[in-house]
């Protein structure tokens, strides 16, 4: 097997291919949520009434403390890359498997969050306000998913055999995709929950499309 | 035989592909009686061992060796390695190869194939179409294969041909790169995009889809389980072209050789760049909406069910925000091919370069506000079809540049009627007439008759065959000796050509008037009085399917057979006709490519666009 | 390149494109016009027609004669000369066709305004409901209390069609309207028109449906406002005076049952669904230990229960049982059970 990488064009200065690739893909997965947003939006805008009656409301307070675990996950995960910078190998595995525990931190309590709601008569088949609100957070939670396997890659080889020392284009890529799950929340937690618990919705069933029965 | 069943390749790759996939839906159905469910409907079990059915699949084809290992500590990710498979002789075609020009061929291959079965479905249900009543298709069978044969053609024929195979083989040659960015990515988006395309297949066969291709709900939601694999093929290879357009954007951004500036570079990479845009934000887009319909289906979701708070229109919007743009990806490296053949074989400089590279940007910005000019009769709110019908109109502007351009170029020249360059001119001809129509679709109150009909069903096929496909072939003609070393016989691709040219005129041009006239697009039957009109339409799709005989026998004899190619057969500037023919693996081993100049300064004495210069010590 | 053959050139273009818009202003495209909007439709493409053969027979002209004209002699062997661009020309060619795109944009809103928004009619439109269903048109005067599966309009009154779907997506297109629009599900979709010429037309569906999607169509009759009213009362006295077995027969034809079904008496032919003549003898034996009345009822109301071999399930439309009422499903099963047959 060759060492020499067929790819490693002649040096050139400034960002690295592996860093511009990890960049478009998560433009790319952007676009998947923007358009996720705008079906929300869409049928919220077709509707008379958002949340519509009966809808439990979404638990506010429990919310917002994984949305602080959440974020304090990219803390921890820039905390890993600028460990590795300083060269680190330690520091390195204790920040990532901070950021390991609370991402799954998250996702186990998301996953509590869904139970006790579905006890409440929210599930994915009440309505097109359930089917949203399941399809929206379940996409998230599926990329935090994705994003722990990442994690848990690097963890292993932070383990087994540590990283050299520096930047490390795999490890600032994960950082990338992690802190992009993390905005994304933003958006579905201000969208999902804050918004309509301040109030605010935009309805207006015939602008966009013809009147219902 | 064993050796074959061990090598990590595609025998090992179907067989992990069938062993996930027996595993997946073995532990689904017996899962959920352990947690009080019933085994699951056919769809669900099917979805759910997807999976585990892929992941065998890659693990079988060896994809995912390197990052194992990589996070096991036995290699190190942070320089790229490519080339570990065979890298010579057939066996590299058949193996997860990251050696972008075996890439390319695996797509291109894999794509003519699609082709030609997209082809059979057509001319079959064109036979049918001979003559009013029904004759030996069914009303199912029928829906079914216009269904298929529009996302085969779509989705595993033209993209795949132009943008994987093309882009794939030409872009970081022209571009003086030894590979793509992410090798690895590469040959894994080529075998999603394999795996998909042979997924959606088995869905005709497990129950058929007879929805279109564009699957509208409701209907879409009732139809049987083939349609679930249709979602899901088709989610697979929305994953592949993501990966794809990471790589092209990566690979065009960073690898560019030593003074390529962005404007020397050729327009066939700036039509790849554009596309990779495109192709990259709009994606997801259909992604996202094939998931709802995924639920719809399997978890009774209500996104499109108007009783429940639901829109069908809601998918309509989402899935032409993708499959509006997506035809600027079928389009825009067929443009590129274009400008690439006509300065070569006019012998002069392409007309207004900047004008033409911008057009394609113009075009991947524009391609994303005009897609609701597909919903003008949905029954979308009024006042929405003005902007749309503006913007779409503004459209026919860049394209227009790229038209005049391309006669600019021609006027004056010392034109060589070439194979490439009759496909070239047959392509200017032909989707001139979809670009023409597409004034007609834009313009709200015509549409309001023309929607739906075989008007639309005429004008997709210029700009799709007339369009892409001559594009697609005057590559294939122009780039043949470059990829096998091997020449075609000109005879035999004349004879295509004509065969080609004559068959679309014959089959698409009826068909504005049958729309007109009343004939809904879709239909297995119609009115008697469109028989004979319809009856040259199939007499044009079998000199159009004949066409394909001539190629095929020249494109295997003549790689086998074909008089030898010298590197440079048709006196062209841009760098890939600076190395040898077939290109030795690493593009450019041994020397280094020096951007010079333009392009496309045919006529300018002594021009040059690069020079190779001799690797020094280090590189390899 | 002299000025004489410029001129030439240019002459013999503008030659072409004349005749070129003389041929196809002559080709009859559209089949014939029952409303006043198909009018305006129609100007608005001629229009189109006469910009597009202009351009097509512009590029078309100059591809062929530069083929011609600049073809490499044999024995040729030098370049052409070096030409990379031309401001002015590249901004003529980016500006003018903006400026056509911006013509077309404008006459075509205008046009959409007039049919679609101005008043066409002082007195109030004919409201006609348009109830699309797989595989059949359904059409309601709610004014009159009359239902049918043909669509009849008086001349001169303009009309409102309110369409809709009791399933999946269909697409009401009348050719003779040069109009559409989609019927969805749970909602309601407008179309208006002015019908001006009597004569007998066709309703269309335009948008994939199903497997009988092809057999999708209706007839439309534009007819005298006298004759349409005889037509009226016609259909009113029907249902008034009719026996149970003619009732019967009209729920059979304005349901949509003749689009899928055979079923002599009442003039249905088609075979997408099972032939219905023998109904009364097969009945009773599909379901061992149910009745050929609760059969057949249970089949109109739910048609997955038993499915005929031969034929795939899934395909018959459901809600029959909301879209009539008790009463009339009863007389719809008795006329299938008896009435059809007793002929």
């Amino acid at each position: 097997m060759s060492s020499v990488s067929a790819a490693v064009p002649a040096p050139r200065e400034g960002t690295p291919p592996g860093i511009w690739g990890i960049w478009f893909f998560v433009v790319s997965e952007a676009m998947l949520f923007f358009a996720l947003f705008l079906g929300y939006f869409y049928l919220q805008s077709r509707s008379t009434e958002w949340p519509p009656l009966g809808a439990p409301s979404l638990p506010l307070t429990s919310t917002t403390v994984n949305t602080i675990f959440l974020l304090a996950s990219s803390g921890t995960m820039q905390g890993a890359i600028l460990s590795l910078r300083r060269g680190s190998q330690r520091s390195l595995q204790w920040w990532l498997l901070a950021t390991l525990f609370l991402g799954g931190l998250f996702l186990s309590r998301q996953v509590l969050e869904y139970s006790s709601l579905a006890a409440e008569g929210l599930t994915i088949r009440a309505g097109a306000f359930g089917s949203l609100f399941y399809t929206i957070t379940g996409f998230h939670g599926a990329h935090v998913l994705v994003g722990l396997v990442g994690l848990l890659a690097l963890v292993i080889r932070a383990y087994r055999v540590g990283f050299s020392p520096g930047r490390s284009q795999v490890v600032e890529g994960v950082g990338v995709y992690w802190h992009f799950v993390d905005v994304v929340w933003i958006f579905v937690f201000t969208f999902l929950y804050v918004l309509p618990a301040a109030g605010i919705a935009f309805t207006a069933p015939s602008l966009l499309g013809p009147e219902l029965h | 035989m064993k050796r074959v069943l061990l090598y990590p390749g595609l025998v090992r790759g179907f067989l992990g592909g069938l062993g996930g996939y027996v595993l997946g839906i073995g532990s689904v159905m017996g899962v959920r009686p352990l947690i009080g469910l019933g085994p699951g409907e056919p769809g669900l079990v099917i979805t759910l061992a997807l999976v585990p059915g892929l992941v065998g699949y890659l693990l079988g084809l060896g994809a995912l060796d390197y990052w194992l290992g990589w996070v096991g500590g036995r290699a190190d990710a942070e320089g790229e390695d490519a080339h570990e498979a065979p890298s010579s002789g057939w066996a590299r075609y058949f193996v997860f190869n990251t050696d972008h020009k075996v890439i390319g061929l695996q797509y291109l291959i894999t794509a003519l194939l699609f082709f030609l079965i997209g082809g059979g479905l057509a001319e079959t249900f064109r036979l049918e179409l001979a003559a009013p009543g029904l004759q030996f298709l069914s009303l199912t069978t029928y829906n079914e294969f216009i269904s298929a044969h529009g996302i085969i053609m779509l989705l595993l024929f033209i993209i795949p041909s132009l943008t994987g195979g093309m882009g794939n083989y030409l872009v970081p040659l022209m571009i003086g790169a030894r590979d793509m960015a992410f090798p690895r990515l590469n040959a894994l988006s080529y075998w999603l995009y394999l795996f998909g395309g042979l997924f959606l297949l088995l869905g005709l066969v497990a129950g058929g889809f007879g929805a279109g291709w564009t699957a509208y709900p409701p209907l879409s939601v009732r139809e049987p389980l083939g349609q679930t694999f249709f979602i899901l093929a088709l989610i697979v290879i929305g994953f592949s072209s993501i990966f794809g357009a990471v790589n092209f954007l990566a690979t065009i951004i960073t690898l560019r050789a030593s003074g390529m500036t962005w404007w020397r570079l050729p327009l066939f990479v700036w039509a790849t760049f554009a596309t990779a845009i495109i192709t990259l934000a709009a994606t997801p887009a259909l992604a996202g909406g094939l998931f709802l319909l995924l639920f719809e289906r399997l978890l009774g979701t209500h996104f499109f069910d108007p009783a429940q708070g639901g829109d069908p229109l809601l998918w309509q919007h989402v899935f032409w925000f993708y499959s509006h743009p997506a035809v600027y990806i079928m389009i825009l490296p067929a443009f590129g091919i274009i400008s690439e053949v006509i300065p070569v074989f006019s012998r002069k400089p392409l007309f207004g370069y900047r004008f033409v590279a911008l057009s394609s940007i113009a075009i991947s910005a524009l391609s994303f506000s005009v897609w609701a000019h597909h919903m003008f009769t949905s029954g979308m709110a009024s006042w929405l079809r003005l902007p749309f019908m503006i913007m779409t109109m503004s459209i026919a502007v860049p394209t227009g540049i790229k038209f005049f351009s391309w006669l600019a170029t021609m006027w004056g020249g010392k034109i060589r009627l070439d194979v490439p360059m009759m496909f070239a001119v047959g392509f200017i001809a032909l989707f001139l007439l979809g670009g023409l129509s597409g004034i007609f679709n834009a313009a709200v109150p015509v549409d309001l008759h023309v929607q739906d009909t075989y008007w639309v069903v005429a004008h997709l096929h210029f700009v799709l065959v007339g369009g892409s496909v001559m594009g697609l072939f005057a590559a294939i003609y122009y780039w043949f000796p470059k990829m096998t070393g091997h020449h075609l016989n000109p005879t035999l691709g004349k004879l295509h050509f004509w065969l080609t040219f004559i068959g679309s005129a014959v089959t698409y041009l009826p068909m504005h008037w049958l729309g007109l006239y009343g004939m809904a697009r879709r239909v297995a039957d119609y009115d008697p009085a469109f028989g004979p009109l319809n009856f040259a339409i199939t007499v044009g799709a079998i000199i159009l399917g004949g066409s394909m005989l001539p190629f095929l026998f020249n494109a295997v004899w003549s790689w086998v057979k074909g008089p030898k190619a010298e590197p440079n057969p048709w006196h062209a500037l841009t760098l890939e006709w600076l190395v040898s023919s077939p290109p030795p693996p690493h593009n450019f081993d041994g020397t280094v490519p020096q951007v010079v100049g333009f392009p496309y300064d045919y006529g300018v004495p002594g021009a040059q666009h690069a020079v190779l210069h001799q690797a020094s010590g280090g590189e390899r | 390149m002299g000025k004489r053959s410029i001129l030439l050139l240019a002459g013999a273009l503008l030659l072409a494109g004349a005749v070129g818009v003389a041929i196809v202003l002559n080709i009859p495209w559209f089949p014939a016009a029952a409303f006043s909007e198909a009018r305006a439709i129609g100007s608005l493409f001629n229009f189109i027609l006469v910009v597009v053969v202009v351009i097509f027979v512009l590029v078309e002209g100059l591809l062929v004669y530069s083929l011609i004209r600049f073809r490499r002699r044999p024995g040729e062997e030098e370049d052409g000369p070096p030409i990379h661009g031309n401001t002015p020309l590249e901004i003529a060619w980016t500006v003018i066709p903006a400026l056509i795109v911006l013509v077309i944009g404008i006459y075509s809103f205008k046009v959409l305004q007039d049919i679609e928004v101005s008043p066409r009619s002082l007195q109030e439109p004919l409201v006609v409901k348009v109830i699309a269903r797989q595989f059949a048109w359904q059409f309601e005067y709610p004014e009159y209390n009359v239902s049918s599966a043909e669509l009849h309009l008086p001349v001169g009154r303009s009309v409102e069609f309110q369409i809709t779907s009791m399933d999946v997506i269909h697409s009401f297109w009348l050719p003779s309207l040069r109009e559409k629009m989609d019927a969805l599900p749970e909602m309601v979709t407008i179309l208006r028109a002015t019908p001006t010429t009597p004569g007998d037309y066709e309703v269309i569906c335009a948008e994939l449906c199903g497997l009988g999607h092809a057999k999708m169509r209706a007839r439309l009759i534009v007819e005298e406002a006298s004759v349409f009213q005889i037509w009226l009362e016609q259909q009113q006295a029907m249902v008034q005076g009719e026996d149970t077995l003619a009732v019967g027969r009209r729920l059979f034809q304005s349901q949509g049952c003749s689009a899928c079904h055979t079923l002599r008496d009442a003039g249905a032919e088609a075979a997408i669904g099972p032939a219905l003549d023998v109904l009364p003898e097969t009945a009773a034996s599909r379901k061992p230990g149910m009745r050929a009345y609760d059969y057949i009822r249970e089949s109109i109301i739910n048609p997955d229960v038993y499915v005929v071999p031969g034929f795939p399930a899934g395909v018959m439309p459901k809600g029959f049982d909301q879209r009539m009422s008790g009463a009339e499903l009863d007389t719809l099963v008795r006329y299938l059970l008896e009435g059809s047959a007793a002929k």
